[in-house]
């Protein structure tokens, strides 16, 4: 169905961000491309659809249906949307029109660019909602949709114009574990209809679900291809064995530690409201040395404020909150940023602000070069200014920052959510040896509910 | 429409109903008593305004101030103006004598048409350049309506206005430079306000066009197989104008009162104009009368905006 | 400033406009005029032609509005004005006083009937008179006892004589309308008069058109239809007359005169006005009641400088209180006043006054300061306020100024607060000067006039011409008034009028009337 043949994506000015790569995509058979962000996998799908960002070109051949598309004009190639390629969107509640009934937005593919008439498409769209399950939400506007009715209305609007070659570019980007199976049965049913459906994910258990071919891309290059069962159970190549593994689900679960001992910070009927309307309210917790314990929920449900409040940062509103170590004490409590760059000055070496702290609280060099060898970072790495080494990096020279005031708690702030995933991997990897190796207890505050239940002793979800 | 808009419609006419009776009290009286706080003795300056200042002495004030009773307490004119307004009787204008409600009435309907018209014209001006404009921005013609948009916002109304006259009544004496009379005279000041209004009103339209061509839904409305031209038809309009409106109400509301400079220029019989003269003549029942008028126009004009929007954009029928 | 900018801008701005200069300009004009409303074109076909002054028009009450109305020759009173300033039959024929000079008889015009059909009779100008007596007005200061008719006479029968009842008879406020113009309460519905227009279309404040009366009892008029416009800004009425085909424009600033002079199609005419700017003096202050300080502060003011700098125009700088336009009021034998402040501060010396370290002027330890009130109603006024200021310090007197409302003048001349004023007074707000100078320069002063001064002679002389200003010692009267106004200087005259009008040359028999009572419309034609 579609062939690829040596197609590559540059910049206007040559620079290449995709290597040629080839490929072929069989009817009935998903082809998914698996990768990090920056690895090229989304260009190479609007290379294929022709949507590229502006300022960035694609050579090589793409053979669809025997027609040779990329001997077409612009407009030749986008007048395939929805009639020959099928794309469906990333984020179904934002491409839908706010101001128009959902029906409408199904049906108008249907009329106008499968040019049934009126009352045929209305026909046809009605019969999609049913076979979606919504029939009930013809006529209501995206905003009445919950994200998941959205997805579905989204995915009907998209192949009303009657393609039967499907590009999906990371459909399940935020989605929760239900979601995500629906959408992969929703690609899978596409494929058992004998129609080509081309996947990029990040997940690794969407490209099992979906089985077919997988192709592994890691900057613009594509390291390794092949049946989805083989590659990703008994992968060739290292990098796609790390891939695998940084899925925070297959983390090997982090060991249960007992809270024995006296709490470090005893906080009882914690609530809090914003403009009126309650974050949370009556939450208590209590941490151990040793322990770690996990804040999920929604975004802009107070995860940060419960520690900022912890902290004495910011009031309650109610409640109390009692700490081990005296009131003189405060830096035992310390705060990990959400991005690292907040705590290091931009334009002097890293060793320039360590030193500082070093002085400021008594804190012998011994201290930093064993916490640095414990993280596995290389010590000439605080030679650079903070811009000069990797986002991961700094976030565990962050930690080390944290740790030399021998802190009995940490709040870690979505510490990798701007991290990719291996990184992430990596930083949470060195959270975790630092509560091995001391009697610290760590709040983590994150949106990635896989990630926390893997590390965490204990979860609230506010 | 669905009875959740309904229930909004009746809801927003019912909360700008009671602004309304809050808004004609509360500027009523708060006209009340900057009058009486403003410089000189009001006998005097009603008597001023009435008899020219040449005719004016202080016998011709105090006779004022008895046929008006000035010197009753301010307490007892303001019940007398609370209780004449719940009758529906605003009282005459103390220069003319002619009732408010006439008077207020003539320059609020000439004002009205101005701003109406003015609004109308910058529609028709901007609308099609800002869209135009954001279909290629950065485009040559996206500049230079922007640089066309800076330099005319830039330059103070009355000399827009000047430049036309000079142009079209004075050199080809074409319309009529000032004055009002048949629709000719609606031209000059019409247009004027319209470049003026248009100068900004184009850049609300381009950004907002801008913004809706470069949204998800947008994108994927021409992935999903429509044109441009359709999906332009289909998704563009009914979202670009939502904040357009919004703003075209404000506009108005700024025209109606704030264009007496334009007024006086033009020799039109604006109610800014008259408000003015009236300050000045501490006509206090006109000033009463013309400040309520702009009262409710600023809340109708904020129900109808408000109206508009509801039905442009189903968002709003959630909101309560 | 702002009438500088705007000249400077339409200077500018005229090559790029000029059709003449530019071939494209003509395409351009094409493409409008084709473009342009067949209405609007056709507006300017009919034979109409366009006042426009900055008087706005405030109802049809005569005393509040109705000056707009005798002007456009709507409404016509039973005096009226000559083309020399003298008073001249107008519903009256004619009128005699009794060897008492307590009873007036004025004949009533024959054949005069208003717009609305009714026949102009004694009773019906009875009624229009009772109604105006009523109302604050030049007529209500006349010391009438009865008004009857008598054939197709009115009789007015006075309590004392009182010689200026024929000139507040020209006065726009006694304006004769027909009985059925007046509702029950005396209040004027519809403005029903005798003149030589009718209303067309009367829409305050700014729009007044007329309609020529066919069977007008004097000289018909000749132009079909004229419109007033009040507009407030000088420069829409110069580009009014610049953009209209026939228009008089009345009161233009002196930016746009001296553009529309080199206009050829329009006509620039002047009248000296019987106004004058003047300082109010509150002869009560311990400083200022001594006339050498008064000569002193008179010699300070350059008025030729505010003139000729401040103005625009040399003429108009005051030599005596009144112009030359008012002859009878105009003494040629006084000596003009001066300016030397050299001599001024002499003056103070004179007074007692020695100057400190500052060069001010001081008196038994204390400073000559003074301040002025003044209002912004018309706008030169604070600039020469300003002006004066400087002169003043000039001399050693240190003047505030303080401007306010209008009606800080009379207010202050009644609680005795004020010091010195400077105002802008209309010395004819009836057709004769003495009726205002009487109330102002005789016993007990006036709100607008002269301040805790009093002079038994000139008094005396007031009286007397209020009795008589036809007999032979009304020119020596005159002559004493003016002679002490100048010496004594109850009020300073600092500076005169001018009413600057901008007429198309396509009319012909335009005047002007230095009292404003009339535009004298029937008398215009347009010429091709």
């Amino acid at each position: 169905m579609l062939v690829v043949k040596n197609l590559s994506v540059k910049t206007l000015d040559g620079n290449m961000i995709v290597n040629p790569v080839s490929f072929e995509l069989v009817a009935g058979e998903a082809l998914t491309i698996v990768g990090e962000t920056g690895s090229g996998k989304t260009l190479l799908a609007q290379a294929i659809a022709n949507n590229l960002p502006e300022g960035l070109i694609a050579e090589g051949e793409i053979y669809l249906h025997d027609q040779a598309i990329h001997t077409l004009s612009a407009d030749d190639r986008n007048a395939l949307w929805g009639k020959t390629i099928c794309v469906l969107p990333q984020e179904p509640t934002r491409s839908l029109d706010p101001t128009m009934h959902a029906i409408k937005q199904v049906k108008e593919g249907y009329q106008i660019v499968k040019g049934l008439n009126s009352s045929d498409a209305t026909a046809q769209a009605s019969h999609d909602f049913e076979c979606v399950k919504l029939p009930h939400a013809t006529h209501k506007y995206p905003f009445e949709l919950s994200g998941g009715m959205a997805q579905r209305v989204a995915f009907l609007a998209s192949r009303s114009g009657g393609a039967t070659f499907t590009v999906a570019d990371e459909p399940t980007k935020g989605l929760d574990a239900n979601r995500r199976d629906d959408i992969a049965k929703q690609l899978r049913s596409l494929i058992e209809k004998n129609e080509g459906v081309f996947t990029i994910t990040h997940d690794i258990d969407v490209a099992h679900q979906l089985g077919g071919r997988v192709m592994i891309m890691r900057k613009g290059d594509v390291i390794e291809v092949g049946e989805s069962q083989q590659v990703l159970s008994h992968p060739a190549h290292p990098y796609t064995q790390e891939l695998i593994d940084a899925d925070p689900r297959r983390w090997p679960k982090r060991e249960a530690k007992s809270n024995k001992d006296p709490s470090i910070v005893n906080a009882k009927n914690l609530s809090k409201s914003r403009g009126g309307k309650a974050l949370f309210s009556d939450v208590s917790l209590s941490l151990h040395p040793g322990q770690i314990i996990g804040v999920s929920g929604d975004s802009g449900c107070g995860k940060s404020t419960l520690g900022d409040m912890l902290l004495g940062l910011l009031p309650s509103d109610s409640g109390t909150i009692e700490w081990a170590h005296k009131n003189n004490e405060k830096h035992k409590a310390q705060k990990l940023f959400q991005d690292p760059t907040d705590v290091f000055s931009a334009h002097v070496p890293l060793r320039t602000s360590f030193n500082d702290l070093m002085k400021k609280y008594h804190i012998g060099q011994d201290k930093l070069t064993g916490l640095l060898a414990e993280l596995r970072l290389d010590e000439s790495l605080i030679d650079r200014n903070p811009d000069q080494v990797s986002g991961g990096e700094l976030q565990r020279l962050a930690i080390v920052r944290v740790m030399l005031l021998d802190p009995t708690f940490i709040f870690a702030d979505e510490p990798t959510s701007r991290l990719d995933m291996l990184t992430q991997k990596a930083v949470i990897e060195a959270l975790v040896n630092v509560v091995k190796h001391s009697d610290v207890a760590i709040m983590i505050v994150s949106h990635d509910k896989a990630l926390l239940s893997s590390v965490c002793d204990e979860l609230i979800t506010l | 429409m669905k009875r959740q808009t309904v229930n909004t419609l009746l809801n927003i006419l019912a909360w700008r109903s009671i602004q309304a009776v809050f808004v004609a009290l509360f500027v009523g009286i708060v006209c009340f008593f900057a009058a009486q706080g403003l410089g000189g003795n009001m006998a005097y300056r009603i008597a001023g305004g009435r008899y020219g200042i040449d005719l004016m002495d202080s016998s011709t004030a105090e006779s004022v101030a008895r046929e008006l009773g000035l010197d009753r307490s301010l307490w007892v004119r303001l019940v007398e103006w609370l209780g004449d307004s719940l009758t529906f009787n605003f009282g005459n204008s103390l220069v003319s004598g002619s009732p408010v409600i006439e008077e207020v009435g003539h320059t609020l309907g000439h004002s009205l048409t101005l701003a109406g018209a003015s609004i109308v014209l910058s529609v028709f001006i901007a609308v099609p350049l800002g869209v135009l404009a954001a279909k290629h921005p950065n485009s040559w013609f996206d500049k230079t309506l922007l640089f066309c948009s800076v330099s005319l916002k830039s330059v103070p109304n009355f000399v827009i206005g000047i430049l036309l006259v000079m142009l079209f009544a004075v050199q080809m004496k074409l319309l009529p430079a000032a004055g009002h009379g048949d629709f000719s005279y609606l031209i000059l000041p019409t247009l004027t306000l319209a470049l003026g209004l248009a100068a900004v009103s184009v850049q609300v339209v381009r950004d907002s066009t801008l913004g809706v061509r470069n949204s998800t839904y947008f994108l994927f409305s021409r992935i999903k197989g429509l044109s441009d031209a359709q999906t332009f038809q289909r998704h563009g309009w009914r979202n670009l104008l939502v904040p357009v409106v919004a703003f075209l109400g404000i506009q108005f509301i700024t025209i109606v009162e704030g264009v007496v400079v334009i007024e006086t220029l033009f020799a039109w019989p604006g109610i800014g104009h008259s408000l003015v003269h009236a300050i000045f003549a501490r006509d206090i029942p006109i000033v009463q009368g013309a400040a309520v008028a702009m009262g409710l126009i600023f809340v109708a004009m904020n129900a109808l905006v408000d109206i508009a929007v509801l039905l442009l954009d189903p968002r709003e029928g959630g909101k309560s | 400033m702002l009438c500088y900018i705007i000249t400077l801008f339409l200077e500018i701005t005229f090559p790029f406009v000029d059709p003449r200069a530019n071939t494209s300009m003509k395409y351009l004009k094409k493409s409008l005029i084709i473009a342009a409303l067949a209405g609007a074109a056709l507006s300017l076909q009919a034979q109409t032609i366009t006042i426009t002054s900055p008087w706005e028009l405030k109802s049809k009450d005569p005393t509040v509005g109705g000056y707009a109305f005798t002007r456009m020759g709507i409404t016509e009173t039973l005096v009226s004005i000559n083309k020399a300033g003298g008073l001249k039959p107008q519903l009256a024929t004619d009128w005699s006083v009794s060897d008492d000079k307590k009873v007036w008889t004025f004949t009533l015009r024959n054949n005069v009937t208003f717009s609305d059909g009714e026949a102009l009779t004694a009773d019906a100008v009875i009624h229009a008179l009772e109604v105006a007596k009523e109302k604050p007005g030049p007529l209500k200061g006349v010391p009438i006892l009865s008004m009857q008719s008598k054939n197709n006479s009115v009789v007015f029968t006075l309590e004392k004589p009182y010689t200026l009842l024929p000139a507040a008879l020209g006065h726009h406020t006694t304006m004769i309308l027909s009985p059925k113009a007046y509702d029950k309460d005396g209040d004027v519905n519809q403005v029903v008069g005798t003149g030589p227009f009718n209303v067309k279309e009367f829409t305050p404040p700014q729009r007044l058109s007329i309609v020529k009366k066919d069977d007008y009892w004097g000289e018909k008029a000749s132009i079909d239809e004229i419109e007033y416009i009040a507009a407030s800004r000088s420069v829409t009425r110069a580009l009014m007359a610049e953009s209209k085909p026939s228009i008089i424009a009345y009161s233009l600033d002196a930016a746009s005169i001296s553009r529309l002079k080199h206009n050829p199609k329009l006509d620039v005419m002047s009248i000296m006005l019987p106004r004058v700017i003047t300082i109010k003096v509150n002869h009560k202050h311990p400083f200022m009641q001594d006339i050498n300080v008064r000569q002193a502060m008179s010699q300070a003011i350059n008025r030729n400088g505010i003139a000729a700098s401040l103005l625009r125009s040399p003429e108009i700088k005051t030599t005596q209180l009144l112009p030359p336009s008012l002859s009878q009021w105009h003494n040629t034998d006084l000596e003009p006043f001066q300016y030397n402040a050299d001599n001024a501060k002499a003056l103070l010396e004179k007074a007692g006054f020695t100057f400190n370290g500052e060069g001010y002027a001081e008196k038994d330890g204390k400073v000559f300061e003074i301040t002025m009130r003044t209002y912004s109603d018309r706008p030169e006024l604070p600039l020469i306020a300003n002006a004066i200021q400087d002169q003043f310090k000039k001399i050693g007197i240190k003047m505030d100024i303080s401007i306010g409302s209008y009606t800080e003048v009379p207010g202050g001349h009644q609680d005795g607060t004020l010091e010195v004023a400077l105002m802008s007074r209309n010395y004819a707000t009836v057709q004769s000067p003495l009726n205002n100078i009487a109330s102002d320069f005789g016993r007990g002063g006036a709100d607008w006039g002269a301040m805790n001064w009093e002079n038994e002679a000139v008094a005396k002389a007031l009286d007397a011409l209020k009795l008589d200003n036809t007999d032979d010692a009304a020119d020596a009267n005159r002559a004493l008034v003016t002679r002490a106004i100048q010496e004594e200087l109850p009020v300073i005259p600092v500076i005169w009028y001018k009413q600057s009008v901008v007429v198309s040359k396509n009319l012909k028999g335009v005047s002007l009337d230095p009292f404003d009572t009339t535009y004298r419309l029937n008398e215009i034609e347009l010429v091709k």
